[in-house]
């Protein structure tokens, strides 16, 4: 009983999240909207068979919008993700290996990282260096979330190069490189997917409120934040707008939030 | 115990150093001349020249930085482009709003958190337990300003409870000096609703799972083997050795909070910081953008460091191995 339980935990947000996934990957692909598409005279319509989510001002179906905006909002949050595990992966392996000096340098530079309110520091950078593309959103982010993942590796390489397998590498004589990335690595696999799962939830919320600010992803292109940011001037009148991506957010953040602690969990019981 | 201090508050000092070296770099390392975007498209060359001239915009990169890290200890934080106010006159101004609402925040969240998950171990698997556990966890990926959206809709619009916006009413110089202190806290009110929630249930989550590995160590299971009533194990002992975790979450988690500010900020329209920045980065104003990531920074390196001295006065462990 009690396992059902906790594969209940697993399955229920994986499915829900296979799901988000296909629908916005694929339905875009069979509707022929696009979510540009407008039609003035069709302006403001709440939810109805027609338009599932209703229209905007412009009135562009925001069924079709919410599917398009989905795919920015996730893949912006997958691949920022992607981004910051590629440095601070390395890094916290290098600053743990490495120890003396260069684990006190690097520890600082982390440390500094870690001393600006990410926020703050994401809307300078957006103001100076103007991103106007997608992409550009994904590294700012991912240049900007890295810090806890590496601390995360660095003090578990830190205890796992005191273990004898990595002290019997060094004895054969095997090079910094090959133990670092086929032994240490590999036991490193579990705490970094688990920290990555939870991340992709938190990267979906900082874009989506770079959006809703009007800093992230610029209209005409759709995301879920963006999508919010136009309803929230008629929060009377149409709430549909802003409420539809609302609720996809947090289903989604939950979903990776759930899925990513029961990992946690069963981890540490194993 | 005073080297302990006098050591943090060293790598404290040089964080801010980095600090402020950082956001200078960023921010004049971007492309586009700040000059040229605080004037119209009709000035010459020589209009701008003499604009870069008078910020010193037109020195060497490293005199810049020398000149900035000399003024901004001297409290001279230069003029706003936008409005040609002095920035450390509007920070002045936007900072002790920010201030409030952040430490209120920090207030509701330490208690309230803290509390709940106290209640939560001693009810262990309740349905008390099980449902906190389920609404910490939904208002764990809560978007706050989407729920600051949710709240005004509710709570200002249909049901007119509570205002939706800034900080005082403007008939605030008439009202009685308790008529002020009611509408202060009103304007609060939801602001501070929207932001605390999130963060009580990530403080109500961390000491839940603190204090559930506090309940398996040795002292818990010699104070139980000495009879002592699971109340009073609870609040006694193991609530002491929880303060710690507290204090250091409440340190590592305010760069989070000060970050949900500026969206708050922006939708209540709460004339702080995070409003601040935003504006000013649609405006392009780079010394108040540099000011007020400063500002917050210093403020960040500041709160950890009062944390972990914190820290080091409830544990002797931490003050006596340093």
């Amino acid at each position: 009983m009690n396992s059902i339980k906790k594969n209940m935990k697993l399955t229920i947000p994986a499915f829900l999240l296979i799901f988000v996934s296909i629908c916005v990957i694929f339905m875009p692909m069979l509707l022929p909207e696009k979510p540009s598409d407008q039609s003035l005279d069709e302006a403001y319509q709440s939810p109805s068979k027609m338009h599932f989510f209703g229209t905007d001002k412009f009135g562009r179906d925001l069924f079709i919008r919410f599917l398009h905006g989905g795919r920015i909002s996730l893949s912006v949050g997958l691949l920022s993700v992607l981004f910051a595990l590629a440095i601070g992966v390395p890094f916290g392996l290098l600053s743990g290996y490495k120890g003396g000096f260069v684990d006190t340098t690097m520890s600082w530079i982390l440390n500094l990282f870690m001393a600006f309110p990410q926020f703050f520091l994401l809307l300078a950078i957006v103001a100076i260096f103007e991103p106007n593309s997608v992409w550009w959103i994904v590294i700012v982010i991912g240049a900007l979330s890295w810090m806890d993942i590496a601390r995360i590796v660095r003090n578990e390489t830190l205890s796992l190069k005191e273990r004898e397998f990595i002290s019997a590498c060094r004895i054969v004589g095997l090079s910094k490189k090959r133990i670092l990335f086929r032994h240490v690595l590999p036991n490193l696999a579990v705490p970094i997917l688990v920290y990555a799962t939870l991340m992709v939830g938190n990267v979906i919320l900082i874009e989506s409120s770079l959006s809703f600010i009007g800093l992230g992803v610029q209209p005409p292109t759709p995301s879920w934040g963006n999508i919010i940011n136009e309803g929230r001037d008629v929060l009377l009148s149409g709430w549909w707008i802003s409420a539809f991506p609302g609720l996809a957010i947090v289903a989604t953040v939950l979903a990776v939030n759930i899925f990513g602690e029961e990992m946690q969990r069963m981890n540490v019981i194993r | 115990m005073l080297n302990y201090f006098i050591k943090k508050l060293l790598s404290g000092i040089l964080l801010v150093i980095g600090v402020s070296v950082v956001t200078f770099y960023i921010l004049r390392l971007g492309p586009g001349n700040p000059a040229a975007a605080a004037f119209d498209p009709n000035s010459t060359r020589h209009d701008v020249s003499q604009v870069n001239h008078l910020y010193g915009l037109d020195k060497p990169l490293l005199a810049q930085f020398g000149e900035w890290m000399k003024n901004i200890f001297r409290g001279h934080w230069g003029y706003s482009y936008a409005s040609h106010r002095k920035v450390a006159e509007i920070i002045r101004e936007t900072l002790p709003n920010t201030l409030i609402l952040t430490a209120s925040v920090l207030f509701v969240q330490v208690v309230f958190g803290t509390w709940l998950g106290l209640v939560q171990v001693s009810k262990t698997n309740s349905l008390f337990d099980k449902s906190i556990n389920w609404l910490t966890l939904a208002l764990y990926g809560l978007p706050v300003f989407w729920l600051a959206l949710v709240f005004i809709l509710i709570f200002s619009h249909k049901l007119g409870w509570l205002p939706s916006s800034q900080i005082v009413s403007f008939y605030y110089k008439d009202l009685s000096w308790l008529g002020r202190i009611m509408d202060r806290l009103r304007h609060l009110a939801l602001p501070l609703l929207s932001m605390s929630l999130v963060s009580i249930a990530v403080m109500a989550r961390y000491v839940k799972a603190s204090l559930k590995e506090i309940m398996q160590q040795d002292f818990i299971v010699a104070a139980r083997a000495r009879g002592l009533s699971e109340r009073r194990i609870l609040y006694k002992h193991a609530l002491r050795n929880v303060l710690i975790p507290v204090a250091t979450l409440t340190g590592q988690y305010f760069p989070a909070l000060v970050g949900s500010s500026v969206v708050i900020e922006l939708v209540y329209s709460w004339p702080g910081m995070g409003r601040l920045i935003v504006l000013s980065t649609f405006a392009r104003d780079y010394p108040v953008i540099i000011a007020c990531t400063f500002v917050m920074s210093v403020f960040v390196v500041m709160g950890n460091l009062f944390a972990d001295f914190l820290v080091a006065c409830i544990d002797p462990r931490i003050r006596l191995e340093a």
